[in-house]
């Protein structure tokens, strides 16, 4: 038994193609407000392994359906026959100009496939539609009819009602806005349109999901990979042994930040590229996605409060004072305890703000062959906060990426407010995470903990994805 | 295992640049030809490379394999050769005077217990203050060694090896722990065959000659006592199961040498007894030479498998291969480009004078396109004056059409400088069947008759603000007919209502 092979139809630029490349993930499709973008016939085969399980076909719209429909009924013998005066209209016309774009949507139809009529929920029905149903009625072929919103639902309930005359299934999925489970219900839907079409859908639809959680699962060990190289990233330059370090230290910092950006835009790419989105627009300037790695708005926003840090901190000097108090048998009369809450809880507020880690290495002897004196390193960071922001900002961008329907063009925007939402940890989760990064901090790179800690901490970040429904 | 690493990091290196789905589908392809299971990645990766290993590839890792294990037998044979050169120096012997014990004791069994020092520090982690520092100078010590190592191979020798080895500082830090590995196992294979040499050189001369053994001393506290304490020590491990490989204490006394004058022995010696101490060196050449660095090249050889799975296992890029050998190869895109639409060129601009608009007009509603307001704004907005109101398109049969379009010539006959205006849905597109009737409408009016496609804005009808883009395209698609009496126009019937005084 041959793939099902699903036609994609309609009347020009009523969201065919956005269909299809919402279905297909493919952001390749072109997508313009302009009628005739479309003007072949193109197949978009689901292989697994090579085998085909279905096939989209997106194709041109009706340009002369009522002279189609005209040529049709003049040939007419029975109501049996329609399928085939159908098939007679496109052996006759094929090849030619004046009904092209008819023959190139009719001609994979009368092959065997089935009928996604696909029309637009934001604009009236008109009687123009017509001809072009009754010619797929005539094909006599398993078919669906699609409501798709392009630009808002105001005539949805009224395509609904027309369509059911025609169509004896109908459903609304907005092409821009579908997300993966939708598009799954969909698929599956398409099993309906006839009974040996159920079969390769259901088992379709099982493989993409599987799919879908293995590139779910990639995103999160890409995320822990970003984190782990953050952590234990480091720049260092040569200085001489005279030299005032202070002057190095902004130039180095800078190249730290940058390289730690480079970092966090390669992974992005990464990522969109594990959904399928080769060609997304990211505009840098305005959304919070786009905010500067280092920006003082994001860095609050993603990372862990001030007084968040200053109560650990302050929790953690304590318990230090707190030691060192009952080692002298109280005779301090707990102002250790004090003292240590109270430098614990500077150390956290402090640690809410960006701040490099340097450190110089002295070189012994290498002026005497002609080489600097010390060596000065920026990083690895020791600031608690960065890990915290780059996984904010990476959970949001993922969100955002997995989310998304391949037929936007539009640049991928981020709501501040919704990242906001999006930032809370739940405790336990929290403080797994602090964890996880000050062990991958000791760990350093490249070693065996390092990259057992990775493993734990791209389950962690899986987990997280999973909770926000990827 | 050092081959399979070569060859996948030179062919990552070839496939960086090559498109995603290519690579997966060639790998997926070799996944299931080969029944690959992500539960044994090595043996995946093996497969994999077995099929796609470049030719040239395969000749460099063959050469630099063959320079490694050339690297690997020139340890060996000088092993072997320093090893019997060191018993052949120790235990020289010409008959004039005998072989003093305790350089070879020196020699055999204290220095070699002494590197190993260096060697237990490097394989423990001890969580010992400035046990961290130590290693790493060690670290840094095996590093320099390997790298005066290489000196003394050729140049083409050298690069084959340290390509064998890791390639370049931007996989130092992936590399580094297999070449601190393989450095530490070959310098136990070095050792045990060093130890082997000197033994079975040993061996060769008791059996072959006569050998004499005695212990000599300056030192006035190495007494006979205590060389008898330090050779029982020594020979505990052996001393239940091989005792005539113990000495007594009334042999070592027996044995103590005295070069003055002629030279002579110690209290009760007997030359017979001279001969008995090759057992006790052999067997401390054994147990405390050869066995210990036996035991470390056993770990070497372990650690230096692990070091090597390790390594190739954390590739940069062989997670994605595994991915892609072990993984359905899932794929919804379109595999043919898609077909770009030629650009049409406009002729000329589809316009005519605005002022010839006013006037009396006929109107034409195509496919049923309406607005009670549409009138007024053809009226106030373009100047037309409906005189006459037809309609043709959707709703009719195309004969209509072909009607319409000489009624519409009949009534401009009996007007003076009439128009038409065709009142089109802007937010429908302007299909091939539309421009069919336009054409046929030019026909039957003839030239220099302004023709007006009036798009009527979807605002009109107060659900959804439509923009202009609806417009433009009819207007595109006009001016693609090359009618130069051909307008195209946008009202909008909702403003134009608000707006009447």
């Amino acid at each position: 038994m041959s793939a099902p092979v699903f036609v994609v139809v309609g009347h020009p630029n009523k969201g065919k193609s956005s269909i299809v490349s919402t279905l297909a993930h493919d952001d390749s499709v072109r997508v313009a407000p302009d009628p005739g973008t479309t003007i072949a016939a193109r197949a978009f085969p689901m292989r697994v392994d090579g085998e085909i399980l279905y096939s989209l076909v997106d194709t041109p719209g009706f340009q002369r359906a009522r002279a189609a429909l005209q040529w049709m009924q003049e040939h007419e013998t029975t109501a049996a026959e329609h399928a085939a005066v159908v098939r007679a209209f496109v052996r006759e016309h094929r090849g030619g100009t004046h009904f092209h774009d008819e023959c190139e949507l009719l001609a994979p139809i009368v092959e065997g496939g089935g009928v996604l009529y696909v029309v637009d929920g934001s604009k009236p029905y008109g009687p123009e539609y017509e001809p072009e149903m009754e010619i797929l009625r005539w094909t006599g072929r398993p078919s669906m009819a699609l409501v798709n919103p392009i630009g808002g639902d105001a005539h949805v309930r009224t395509w609904e009602d027309a369509l059911s005359q025609y169509f004896r299934i109908v459903r609304v999925l907005d092409a821009h806005q579908a997300v993966f489970d939708q598009q799954l219900d969909l698929l599956r839907a398409f099993g309906q349109m006839h009974q040996d079409w159920r079969a390769p859908m259901d088992r379709a639809v099982g493989v993409l999901a599987r799919d879908r959680e293995r590139r779910v699962r990639r995103a999160a060990e890409r995320i822990a990979e970003l984190l782990a190289d953050m952590l234990t990233l480091s720049v260092a330059r040569n200085i001489g042994a005279d030299a005032a370090v202070e002057e190095h230290k902004a130039e180095l910092e800078a190249r730290f930040q940058d390289e730690l950006r480079a970092l966090e835009q390669k992974a992005r790419r990464d990522v969109e590229a594990l959904y399928d989105h080769h060609d997304l627009q990211r505009v840098e300037d305005v959304s919070a996605l786009r905010q500067d790695l280092f920006s003082a708005e994001v860095w609050h926003l993603f990372g862990r409060s001030k007084w968040r840090l200053a109560v650990i901190g302050a929790s953690g000097g304590a318990i230090t004072g707190g030691v060192l108090d009952a080692s002298i048998g109280g005779l301090a009369f707990g102002v250790l305890t004090g003292l240590g809450a109270a430098a614990g809880a500077a150390l956290g507020w402090q640690a809410a703000e960006w701040s490099s880690s340097f450190q110089v290495f002295n070189l012994p002897g290498m002026e005497k062959v002609g080489l600097s004196g010390r060596r000065l390193q920026c990083g690895p960071t020791r600031n608690p906060n960065l890990p915290f922001v780059a996984l904010g900002r990476a959970r949001h961008h993922h969100r955002l990426v997995a989310s998304r329907a391949h037929a936007r063009r539009d640049p991928l925007v981020v709501d501040t407010e919704e990242a906001g939402a999006l930032n809370p940890l739940e405790a336990a989760e929290e403080r797994a995470f602090h964890a996880s990064f000050t062990r991958l901090r000791k760990a350093g790179a490249m070693t065996d903990a390092a990259l057992r800690e990775r493993d734990a901490l791209a389950d962690r970040v899986h987990a997280l994805f999973q909770r926000d429904g990827a | 295992m050092l081959t399979t690493i070569l060859g996948v990091a030179l062919r990552l290196d070839r496939d960086r640049d090559r498109p995603a789905r290519e690579l997966r589908e060639r790998d997926r392809a070799i996944g299931r030809a080969r029944k690959v299971s992500p539960k044994h990645p090595v043996r995946a990766l093996r497969a994999w490379i077995d099929e796609v290993a470049h030719e040239e590839d395969r000749a460099h890792t063959q050469r630099a394999i063959t320079a490694l294990r050339t690297t690997g037998l020139l340890a060996v044979l000088l092993g072997f050769v320093l090893g019997a050169g060191a018993a052949a120096a120790i235990y020289s012997y010409d008959g004039s005077r005998p072989i003093n014990i305790l350089p070879a004791i020196a020699t055999f069994v204290l220095l070699p217990l002494l590197l190993l020092v260096p060697l237990i520090v490097q394989l423990l982690p001890l969580p010992v203050p400035g046990w961290a520092s130590l290693r790493e100078s060690l670290a840094a010590l095996g590093a320099g060694l390997f790298a005066l190592a290489m000196r003394v191979l050729g140049q083409r020798h050298r690069e084959l090896v340290m390509s064998a080895l890791g390639r370049g500082r931007a996989h130092q830090r992936l590399f580094a722990g297999l070449q601190k590995w393989v450095l530490l196992s070959s310098a136990q294979t070095f050792a045990v065959c060093f130890h082997l040499g000197a033994i079975l050189w040993l061996l060769g001369r008791v059996l072959v000659t006569d050998l004499s053994f005695t212990w000599s001393t300056t030192a006035e506290f190495v007494t006979a006592e205590r060389v008898h304490a330090l050779t029982a020590w020594l020979s505990t491990p052996w001393q239940t199961w091989l005792p005539q490989a113990v000495p007594a204490l009334a042999d070592v006394r027996a044995t103590q040498y005295f070069r003055l004058g002629e030279g002579s022995l110690g209290a009760g010696s007997d030359p017979a007894l001279l001969g008995r101490w090759w057992s006790f060196l052999a067997m401390s050449m054994v147990v405390y030479g050869l066995a210990p660095r036996l035991i470390t090249a056993w770990i070497g050889a372990i650690g230096r498998a692990r070091a090597e799975r390790w390594t190739l296992l954390h590739l940069p890029g062989v997670d994605d291969v595994l991915d892609r050998l072990t993984r359905w190869d899932v794929r919804t895109q379109a595999e043919a480009p898609e077909a770009m639409p030629s650009e049409q060129e406009a002729t000329h601009e589809a316009r005519v004078d605005p002022a010839s608009l006013e006037g009396p007009a006929v109107l034409v509603q195509w496919s049923m396109a309406a607005s009670d307001a549409a009138d007024f704004a053809l009226r106030t907005e373009l100047g037309l004056d409906v005189r006459e109101r037809l309609a043709a398109g959707a709703g009719y049969a195309l004969a209509h059409d072909e009607r319409v379009a000489d009624d519409v010539a009949r009534a401009l006959a009996g007007m003076q400088r009439g128009r038409v205006a065709v009142l089109v849905k802007a937010w429908e597109p302007a299909t091939m069947e539309a421009m069919d009737f336009l054409t046929a409408l030019r026909r039957r009016v003839g030239d220099a008759v302004g023709i007006v496609v009036v798009a009527l804005r979807l605002q009109a009808l107060g659900a959804h603000d439509t923009d202009d883009r609806d417009v433009a395209q009819w207007r595109r698609r006009c001016t693609a007919l090359g009618d130069p009496w051909l307008r195209v126009a946008g009202i909008d019937p909702h403003v134009a209502t608000q707006e009447r005084p």
